[in-house]
């Protein structure tokens, strides 16, 4: 006969529950006794006057369910998962969630001593609080909570990189950590290239296209937007580059970011200029054409860096399907469009898709307006309407500052869609739709009868208004890219293949005589 | 990144007036950050406050301390979940609402001042007559047999508790009958033997509310109204509850404090009414209802009733008893 005692923290089961529980419990083949209470002082002399003793029943607390079970020597295993699994299946019937969910960090680490990473989704006032308790006992931390201070940041990482522990974030939104995907995430192949991305939908984007081209990805680690800054000196982007070095399923690394200070991409490159592998970089909207070291590759956009970084793992060039700018399809959109339809507007659910598509645009022209703009000449808010050409980063705070991330609530980004539509300069509404993880579960369906009105606006008038669309996602993930893609067909959109081609399209289908 | 979710809103079909001054204290001291979910059932979610429970609860339950009820139509959009956040805010014109924030939104909740609850203690006094022909209508109500091995092992302990607290209650109404004041009464040592065996029942047996704190809730809720002539019992066995932080689950302490109070879930006011009054068949179904609360908690509870009403009785015999302390030796094979 062996018995097995365990102690399950803070278990709120109502009584109905516990006793059905402990009837189905008792009846498992093997066991003779289970005995299932909670862990009061005069529950435990109960147990002590069957002849139950053990110090964790003694530290156990009112809060605390006991659960004993006797059975034979050999149906004790088969018994106690059996008793696990009444436990796991009420917990989920209950409306409990399936997991087991802690009150605080401390009962976390004392019942999965082996956790090794610890991600905050907390208010942030209180974040770097939990932060820092977390790096305490020893752990990684991903703080997905935003509103973190400056200050606080740099302690944080400063105190992580001292203990040999890595931060990410905060504000970050993506990781994908031993093929799970954190936040939010694409279901994407596992593969031998790594990401660290200080952007979160430009390291979405970038496992997206790694996939798409038949590559993998080893490990998306997410840095935080400010981690490159001037403040904060790129310690997380710089540790992460080395723990990847370090990783032996790591073949190559990919940094994305947004332009980073200029003295802390020095020390990010002079740090993938020692590592022992291929680094491909992509500061977005950066100048640097070359990075000064051999095994670094500067590129220009997402969809560059992907294919550099699937060419350097390996994957044969000729198998690739590239995707280069269909000229016809241009040149069809601007037959369509009339003189007076010269500009762009671009609605994004994602920062950094919204930022590549406005710095393609400036490439070209000067006329761009955005809430995220560093010239202040050409930035606008939130309640500003649309000048010339204008991208608009919806999940900016701007937007967000108690509503919901359009990722998740289409809502405002309906609206204004609306509202563009109405303006006869218009030529192309830039839209990108977002999958997976995290994201709203049919992002196209709740737009489409948006886009059907602004059209319909547009032929009122006599005009042909061109709504391009890129779906960021992969064949795994849910929805499927494929089943969004043709709803949008269906619905007159013309489809982009990458975010980086988003830009380009959107561009060269507003541009007129000598452009 | 901002990961909001729409907030809906939705209008509470009762609360306890008592969450008033608990709610307008969060919002005056700046607390209302900090609540949090504590556990989630069926048709009940608890939110931890200031080191009690407030529980939002579907509707289909009838009132109760500490509760908002929530209305069936908007119970679906509450998909809490334990530590998630809830804010107090407050609303123009002196209200509240509570926001409970979950991973799968969150979910506003008007307390209006028109969907008050007030429990009220009937003070009436029941007449000999209506308390034995209650008694005699609760006897039906009995605790069902244990069914389980730890139900077994806890319940000779359950009754063993229960005579104890009925002795040492039995003797300390009877020396109540001869003291000059409930004050003067309880600083003598008859009221500590009432207070040990509170003690002795508290987190015993089965359940979330163990059985023992079930039989005290009843027993307490009844001893809450002055017409039962008990009340010089709530102070000996208030003390042990007070003192029982580390004796029981938190619901039981919430609900027990209630119940020392006067305050219960709407269907045992109901019952203690029907009790005050003699309506039998009101009492068969209220006591039903009351059965129906929980695995046992319900005829737990009604134990406890019976155990009052057994003492109301005594209470009135007014008699004294010669020994000032009841030595109550425990039945063979009960754990010391």
């Amino acid at each position: 006969m062996t018995r097995h005692i365990e102690i399950r923290k803070n278990s709120y089961l109502d009584s109905v529950s516990l006793m059905s529980m402990s009837t189905k419990a008792n009846a498992v083949d093997g066991v003779t006794l289970a005995l299932l209470g909670m862990a009061t002082p005069m529950n435990k002399e109960v147990l002590l006057n069957v002849g139950v003793s053990d110090p964790a029943v003694d530290a156990a607390k009112p809060s605390d369910l006991m659960v004993v079970i006797d059975a034979t020597d050999d149906t004790i295993g088969a018994a106690i998962e059996a008793v696990n699994d009444i436990l796991a299946r009420k917990n989920k019937g209950s409306g409990d969630a399936a997991e087991v969910r802690y009150r605080t960090l401390d009962g976390a680490f004392s019942e999965v001593a082996d956790t090794n990473l610890v991600i905050i989704s907390v208010n942030g006032a209180f974040a770097a609080r939990e932060a820092r308790k977390a790096l305490n006992a020893g752990k990684h931390v991903m703080i997905f909570s935003d509103n973190v201070s400056v200050e606080d940041e740099l302690a944080l990482k400063t105190l992580a990189h001292e203990k040999g522990l890595l931060v990410m974030g905060p504000d970050c939104g993506t990781a994908i950590i031993n093929g799970v995907g954190l936040a939010f995430a694409n279901a994407v192949r596992r593969g031998n290239i790594g990401i660290v991305g200080a952007s979160g939908t430009g390291s979405q984007e970038l496992s997206v296209r790694i996939h798409d081209f038949g590559g993998g990805v080893s490990q998306l680690l997410g840095t935080g937007g400010r981690d490159l800054s001037a403040e904060i000196g790129g310690i997380s982007m710089i540790d992460s580059i080395r723990a990847l070095d370090a990783d032996p399923e790591t073949a190559v690394i990919v940094i994305v970011s947004k332009p980073p200070a200029e003295e802390v991409a020095d020390k990010v490159l002079a740090v993938a200029g020692a590592a022992s592998k291929p680094v491909i970089v992509n500061f977005l909207g950066s100048q640097r054409t070359e990075s000064g070291y051999a095994n670094v590759t500067m590129t220009s956009g997402t969809k560059p860096a992907a294919v550099a970084a699937v060419l350097a793992a390996g994957i044969d060039k000729s198998t690739l399907d590239l995707h280069a700018l269909n000229i016809p399809l241009i040149e069809e959109v601007r037959a369509k469009l009339v003189p007076e339809q010269k500009y762009i507007r671009g609605l994004f659910c994602g920062g950094t898709l919204c930022d590549e598509s406005m710095f393609a645009a400036l490439d070209k022209y000067d006329n761009v307006y955005s809430n995220i703009q560093k010239d202040p000449q050409y930035k606008i808010g939130a309640t500003d309407p649309s000048r010339e050409h204008t991208f608009l980063d919806m999940g900016d705070d701007d937007f967000t500052n108690g509503r919901p991330h359009p990722m998740i609530d289409p809502t405002m980004r309906l609206q204004r869609l609306a509202q563009e539509a109405n303006d006869p300069e218009v030529g192309v509404i830039a839209m990108d739709f977002i999958v997976g993880f995290g994201s709203h579960d049919d992002p196209v369906g709740v737009t489409i009868p948006a886009i059907t009105e602004a059209k319909a606006k547009a032929a009122a008038r006599g005009q042909h208004l061109e709504i391009l669309g890129y779906v960021l996602g992969t064949d795994l993930d849910t929805p499927a890219v494929a089943d969004q893609i043709a709803m949008l067909e269906a619905a007159g959109v013309t489809i982009s293949s990458s975010s980086t081609n988003l830009g380009l399209l959107a561009r060269e289908f507003v541009a007129k005589g000598d452009n | 990144m901002t990961p909001v979710a729409p907030i809906a809103t939705l209008r509470a079909a009762t609360w306890e007036d008592a969450l008033e001054e608990t709610l307008s204290s969060a919002t005056h001291d700046g607390f209302g950050g900090d609540l949090i979910v504590h556990s989630v059932h069926d048709h009940v979610v608890n939110v931890q406050c200031f080191g009690g429970l407030i529980a939002l609860a579907h509707d289909r339950l009838d009132d109760a301390p500490w509760t908002i009820r929530i209305p069936a139509s908007g119970w679906p959009t509450l998909r809490a979940q334990a530590g998630d956040r809830v804010e107090v805010e407050g609303v123009p014109g002196d209200g509240h609402a509570l926001v409970v924030h979950s991973v799968a939104g969150s979910v506003r909740i008007m307390l209006n001042a028109a969907d008050r609850w007030t429990p009220v203690v009937d003070a009436r006094t029941p007449s000999t007559t209506a308390l034995r022909a209650a008694r005699t209508a609760l006897d039906a109500f009995t605790s069902p047999a244990a069914i389980t091995p730890f139900g077994a092992a806890s319940a000779q302990a359950l009754d063993a508790g229960v005579e104890r607290l009925r002795a040492a209650a039995m003797a300390l109404l009877h020396g109540a009958a001869t003291a000059e004041s409930v004050t003067a009464l309880i600083a003598e040592p008859i009221a500590q033997p009432v207070t040990e065996a509170a003690r002795r029942l508290l987190g015993l047996g089965e359940g979330l509310t163990p059985s023992g704190d079930d039989i005290l809730t009843g027993l307490a809720f009844l001893a809450a109204h002055p017409g039962f002539g008990l009340t010089a019992i709530l102070e000996p066995v208030t003390a042990a509850v007070h003192d029982g932080d580390d004796s029981t689950t938190l619901l039981s302490l919430v609900t027990l404090r209630a119940a020392l109070t006067g305050r219960a879930r709407r269907r045992l006011h109901d019952l203690v009414t029907a009790l005050i009054v003699g309506d039998n068949p009101r009492i068969v179904t209220m006591a039903t209802e009351t059965a129906a609360i929980g695995h046992t908690s319900g005829c737990d509870i009604l134990t406890g009733i019976r155990l009052a009403l057994d003492l109301a009785e005594t209470a009135r015999t007014r008699a004294p008893i010669p020994t000032a302390t009841p030595q109550i030796a425990p039945p063979q094979g009960e754990f010391s």
